[in-house]
């Protein structure tokens, strides 16, 4: 991979494809170069997470510590990846460690340079931010078929799950909007934008037990949990793994609605429940479009998508260190 | 939201689990990493150790003064190893009708009792169960309850479980008892009518085993009056944390469990007592978590708690 201007650098780059060259000039001001010799470390585990890296050339992977000075290797990175993308978008600490096998160049965009390109509601960085959205749904969908390798047997083992009941769809409750402003999808929301949005979502009253979504269907909404708890788990023959338990303000499941294929995962609630429902096209209408209220749904889902993602990884770590004979774990 | 420790496996300085690390239990008074509030409801300790006159009897140790600023601790810490600790920094809420007294600092142990407990968490409305749950705990032990936490009358509830309160227990009878616990707690509740949040984050020990509780009752259900947590904590379910290996030590300046063939020592905490939390795995909600030592192996079961 060659570019002679950053410009044309990033546009050989699948996050950055596409965009107008306005647009890339404006990116491109805020990239600055890297380069790591073997053996050298991009970041490592803990750190800040405040840039994203994309790869020219070379080779790097990443690994993931784990207790007894064990460790997990999670991906091999090489030209044309990003690396580091979560920083963008939810910020907190490095959740891996990346360190060069090769020489290794590329580019390096922080966090805080991407932000003031966001705040100024700048089009190619809110076209990045839509992109950014696929990358973390692909990456979590991985994440999820890791965790479902771990399990032990193959998804076609899985157990049959029956489908989900039929529930009521109710509007949301108007006063609601008070306690709604407080939880950590809706709070970044003016109130004029929170009842606008809380009055397109359809409410669902479920009992403990009840199925939402069921793993290998298509996803038919955005589901957020109000009041209660959702558990989104993978299973395997008899064994079951929860991968999120989605409490107030949080979703239950972004694979499958993102990329508009299949869910991954079974979202049963661990307790009674209210439970918030966006249809799947006006989810898409919002995520896509560019009303000023379409701009703050993206950055809450992008939040919550980081985290749901932050989440498995734990899970993973948890399943692992218990495989590695840490503990006998049984049940989610 | 209080801040809770629990060791077992090779000797240890106290104080490399209390002071020693960059997010220490004392630090956590003031700079707990997942919690906003400060701690200022008290530190206790019970501690066994083979170099301990009554190698079965923990040394209790409970103030209501604050770690960062008790100088007996500190020398106590400093001079004191041991195989099995359970410590806990009591949280309290800023208003009046807190008690800060030594009665209500965990963990708690009756006299003639092995089993000590130190909790994590709020039984919403206790007051209104509080005599609805004398009946189910022993008149011996029931005498034995000095102050006014919601925890303490937990920790009786629990020792009324157990055939006999002041005999060994095996893991599996700390395992019924703790779950026989939270059965009544849910049976209460439901009799009462009680349907928001209570976390019930339990830490029992007796020298030989933890037992620990990552549960919560009708969690994400806030009465109008209560604050949702996600504000003030980092997970909103109340967070618990393990790491587990052959010895933990400082090397290079980092505190880590060392790997090894078989595991010898475990921590489990309401938050890993360092900054990076890499060594580090969380416990599953609804779980319950039994750690044991046989033979100088620590053995570690987790399952999920349905109650």
């Amino acid at each position: 991979m060659s570019a002679s201007t950053p410009d044309e650098l990033l546009s050989t780059f699948p996050l950055f494809a596409g965009l107008a060259p306005d647009e890339l000039t404006d990116l491109a001001r805020v990239t600055k170069p890297f380069e790591r010799r073997p053996g050298e470390c991009l970041f490592r585990q803990g750190e800040p997470a405040d840039s994203l890296y994309v790869v020219e050339s070379g080779r790097l992977e990443s690994v993931a510590r784990l207790p007894a000075e064990r460790e997990l290797s999670l991906a091999a990175i090489g030209p044309g990846e990003l690396i580091g993308e979560l920083a963008l978008v939810g910020g907190g600490a490095r959740t891996a460690t990346v360190r060069a096998v090769e020489a290794t160049r590329g580019v390096v965009i922080e966090r805080h340079a991407f932000d003031s390109l966001r705040a100024g509601l700048r089009p190619g960085a809110r076209a990045v931010m839509r992109r950014l959205c696929g990358v973390v749904c692909d990456r979590l969908r991985r994440r999820y078929a890791a965790i479902g390798t771990g399990l032990g047997e193959n998804e076609e083992q899985a157990q049959a799950v029956p489908p989900p009941r039929r529930v009521e769809l109710r509007p949301a409750a108007e006063r609601e909007q008070e306690y709604a402003s407080r939880l950590p999808f809706f709070s970044a929301f003016p109130a004029g934008d929170l009842e606008r949005l809380l009055g397109e979502l359809g409410r669902l009253e479920l009992v403990r037990g009840d199925l939402l979504v069921r793993a290998g269907d298509p996803l038919d909404a955005l589901y957020l949990t109000l009041r209660g708890a959702v558990e989104a788990t993978i299973q395997r023959g008899e064994r079951k793994q929860r991968v999120r338990l989605a409490g107030p303000g949080t979703g239950c499941a972004y694979v499958g609605l993102i990329d508009k294929g299949t869910g991954s995962v079974d979202c049963r609630t661990r307790e009674r429940a209210v439970v918030l429902a966006l249809p799947r096209d006006r989810f898409h209408q919002l995520l896509q479009g560019d009303e000023p209220l379409g701009h703050r749904f993206l950055d809450a889902v992008q939040r919550d998508l980081v985290q749901a993602l932050r989440d498995a990884e734990r899970r993973q770590a948890t399943l692992i260190s218990a495989r590695a004979g840490h503990a006998d774990s049984r049940g989610p | 939201m209080c801040r809770a420790l629990a060791y077992l496996g090779r000797p240890i300085l106290v104080d490399d689990l209390l002071y020693g690390t960059d997010s220490s239990l004392a630090s956590q008074v003031y700079d707990a990493e997942l919690y906003a509030y400060l701690n200022l409801g008290g530190f206790g300790l019970a501690a066994w150790g083979e170099g301990l006159a009554d190698p079965d009897a923990p040394l209790h140790y409970r103030t209501p003064s604050l770690p960062i600023f008790d100088r007996n601790l500190r020398s106590l810490a400093r001079n004191l190893t041991v195989e099995a600790l359970v410590a806990h920094v009591r949280g309290v809420f800023y208003e009046h009708g807190e008690s800060l007294t030594v009665h209500n600092v965990h963990p708690f142990r009756f006299e003639g009792t092995r089993v000590v407990l130190g909790m994590n968490g709020t039984l919403s409305r206790f007051a209104e169960m509080r005599y609805d749950l004398l009946g189910q705990i022993r008149p011996e032990v029931a005498r034995h309850i000095e102050g006014n936490t919601d925890s303490e009358w937990v920790y009786a509830l629990l020792l009324s479980q157990l055939s006999d309160p002041a005999a060994p227990a095996t893991p599996r009878q700390l395992e019924r008892a703790t779950e026989a616990t939270l059965r009544i707690l849910r049976e209460t509740r439901d009799r009462h009518g009680i349907d928001t949040a209570s976390e019930m984050n339990l830490l029992v020990g007796d020298g030989r085993t933890i037992i620990a509780t990552r549960f919560a009752y009708d969690y994400g259900w806030y009465s109008p009056e209560e604050t949702y947590h996600a504000k003030h904590r980092r997970y909103d379910f109340t967070s618990l944390w393990c790491t587990a290996g052959r010895e933990y030590v400082c090397r290079d300046g980092e505190w880590i469990m060392l790997g090894g063939d078989r595991l010898e020592s475990v921590i489990v905490a309401s938050e890993p007592i360092t900054k990076d939390f890499s060594t580090w795995v969380e416990v599953p909600e609804y779980a319950m978590m039994t750690a044991s030592l046989r033979d100088g192996t620590v053995e570690i079961t987790a399952r999920e708690l349905v109650v």
